[in-house]
């Protein structure tokens, strides 16, 4: 009997070459036919398959972790042509930490990013559709998607911007609230570009001015996502005047906004005024941040947010640790209740079979007298039951078949049928 | 989930003062900390409209826990205290007090709201993104906090220079003359409602509102502090 039927076998980011992973990854549409496949082994109790663009992880429940690693080497060599390597073999309990801090975020690549979590349900989803999930793996993930959420509640792990372009929108929070309604311009169509707006238009921004030096190049971007007016470098004065957000990302050698002509020709329509210069060069004067009510933030100035943010989430990662501890500890604990289960069915059985043998060698004068035996021998039974069944709950898990085995042994313990299985089978 | 249990303490609070006024037939607040906890239950209502008009509670983690230990000492205390006695054994004195403390707790969370904003603002010029930059909503949200705090205070102040009339009124003969605190209220009404117009009016508003707000709570607590007593 192997010590451990629940472990996992996990190829993530950190040990994994991206090469590699984007080789094994399995798709959202394979997913269930992958799953399929792996539950009719006969070796295999149960399975549950999470593959993103940074892990690829399979948690098994089986007796036969050799045949498991096996079936996984020639299912990735017919697959994807790939020998079995950069992987890891997780025992019952690392297992368990690894899920939870993956739903966590603890385990991505930027911590505490929040797609994790939905990934994990999106996986639950399917091997629940394909019942691939036994009661083991089925109390493990829903386990998992509470620590998740308990992490994220509880914790500010999520909380700030970790990427230049979100950082912009987060400081143009600061001072605006909420940016629904308002009125922004993005000058330079670039990467950067292209981001900044993707986050402005998820936070609702009302008027968009798309203002490039080749105008053909906004309209065309403007068609693409469906929102924003177009502008040419030449109306780019007027449209910054009408402007409370404006984010300079083109790829100019010089300043394309000097103080001097930013008194002259800027319009002030609103007390605050927020501006973000990603580009490299810069595109806007320094000196344009001492005029009251202009805020400016350079790249570096953005980047200085991120790194606070990331400090602050691995802050964060300390609290979020302690939280998936305890969820650990409790899903040991439930699983060691699990291994007893069944022996303490076996064991009262037992005794009250016991019970009622020696009563039935007595006769009594009365069906009085006939109940006080029975109550006491059922009161003594449950008290000599009480001290072993208490101990068997504290034993850990992966020494469980070891005592459930002293114990069948030691009183005579008998199966009804099928194979004892040191505890990992039905609720 | 803060907000609802603040709601939830309020109201038990509010029906607690209620069951209290109709017993002893006065609101509960001759004794010290009888007037400490009711301030406390007045500053959480005022606080309490003035979030539910700008929609945004940034300072909660300085106003709660002074609710909090104003409630709390009420334990302490004779729970149905005597009657106030001479000129304020008065329905308009309970009244007039119960506004003047509304009105000076709005004006109370104005000044809050301009100081932090002020530092917020500081933070992001400097662009030293620190303990404010992390703890506090927004300048438009300290802003909205502001301009909500004011108008409910001018609102109040109203109330308390009118009821401090009927009162005035009700105890003439008893009293020698009108008591300096009476210019001191309309000259603070001259102050915000003058802090309303630039905002609304004349579009003033960000940094200088602030400004403006900080010098008007100061005017008003000068102007009460030599204003003497009724």
């Amino acid at each position: 009997m192997d010590k451990e039927r629940l472990f996992s076998i996990v190829f993530t980011h950190k040990k994994s070459p991206i090469e590699y992973r984007e080789k094994i990854a399995i798709q959202e549409r394979d997913l269930e036919s992958i799953l399929k496949f792996f539950k009719e082994k006969p070796f295999l109790d149960e399975v549950f398959i999470l593959s993103t663009c940074n892990r690829t992880e399979f948690y098994f429940v089986s007796e036969e972790r050799e045949k498991c690693l096996g079936l996984l080497k020639d299912f990735f060599k017919e697959k994807a042509g790939v020998e079995l390597e950069y992987f890891e073999i997780l025992s019952c309990e690392e297992s368990i930490l690894h899920i939870f801090e993956v739903a966590g975020g603890l385990d991505s690549m930027i911590l505490g990013e929040p797609q994790i979590l939905g990934q994990v349900k999106s996986a639950y989803n399917v091997a629940l559709k394909v019942k691939s999930c036994g009661v083991i793996l089925n109390q493990l993930l829903q386990k998992t998607i509470r620590c998740g959420k308990r992490v994220r509640s509880e914790t500010e792990i999520g909380f700030g911007a970790v990427s230049v372009s979100f950082a912009v929108v987060e400081l143009a929070k600061k001072i605006f609230g909420e940016l629904e309604g308002k009125v922004a311009t993005v000058v330079g169509i670039g990467e950067m570009g292209r981001l900044c707006v993707k986050h402005l238009m998820e936070n609702g921004v009302g008027t968009l001015y798309l203002c490039n030096r080749t105008i053909e190049k906004a309209v065309k971007f403007s068609e693409e996502i469906g929102f924003g007016v177009p502008v040419s470098m030449s109306d780019m004065w007027s449209v910054l005047s009408k402007s409370q957000i404006i984010i300079f990302s083109t790829s100019a050698e010089g300043y394309i906004v000097e103080k001097r002509e930013f008194e002259k020709n800027f319009f002030r329509n609103f007390p605050e005024i927020f501006m973000a210069d990603i580009a490299i060069p810069r595109d806007v004067d320094p000196e344009i941040s001492k005029i009251d009510g202009v805020f400016l933030f350079d790249i570096d100035d953005l980047k200085g947010v991120v790194e606070k943010n990331i400090e602050r989430r691995r802050k964060e990662a300390k609290k979020a640790h302690r939280i998936i501890l305890e969820e650990t500890n409790k899903f040991m604990g439930w699983l060691r209740g699990l291994g007893v289960k069944d022996l303490v069915v076996m064991l009262r059985k037992k005794f009250l079979e016991i019970k009622e043998r020696e009563i039935e060698k007595y006769s009594f004068k009365s069906d009085v007298e006939k109940e006080v035996a029975q109550r006491v021998a059922h009161s003594l039974t449950n008290k000599f039951l009480h001290y072993p069944l208490s101990y068997l709950k504290k034993v850990p898990y992966e020494d469980m078949p070891l005592y459930c085995e002293i114990i069948k042994n030691i009183f005579e313990l008998e199966e009804d049928g099928e194979d004892y299985k040191g505890g990992n089978e039905g609720e | 989930m803060g907000r609802i249990f603040f709601i939830i303490a309020f109201s038990l609070q509010f029906f607690f003062i209620i069951f209290v006024v109709s017993k002893i037939g006065y609101i509960p607040f001759s004794n010290g900390i009888n007037a400490l906890s009711f301030s406390g239950f007045l500053v959480a209502a005022a606080y309490l409209l003035m979030t539910l008009f700008s929609k945004s509670d940034s300072f909660s983690f300085l106003i709660v826990p002074f609710v909090a230990i104003s409630q709390f000492l009420y334990i302490f205390t004779e729970k149905f205290p005597s009657k106030l006695s001479g000129i304020f054994d008065s329905s308009w004195f309970q009244i007039h007090v119960s506004f003047a403390l509304l009105s000076f707790s709005s004006f109370l969370f104005g000044f809050i709201a301009s100081v932090l904003y002020l530092m917020l603002y500081r933070e992001l010029e400097r662009k030293n993104f620190g303990r404010f930059y992390f703890g506090l909503d927004s300048l438009d949200e300290l802003n909205k906090n502001l301009t909500y705090s004011t108008l409910l205070g001018v609102i109040f102040l109203i109330f308390a220079i009118y009821t401090g009339h009927g009162w005035l009124n009700e105890v003439k003969g008893s009293v020698k003359g009108i008591s300096t605190r009476i210019y001191a209220s309309y000259f603070t009404l001259l102050v915000y409602a003058t802090l309303l117009f630039l905002k609304f009016g004349k579009r003033v508003s960000g940094k200088k509102i602030s400004l403006l707000s900080i010098m008007g709570f100061f005017l008003m607590v000068v102007a009460f502090a030599f204003g003497g007593t009724h």
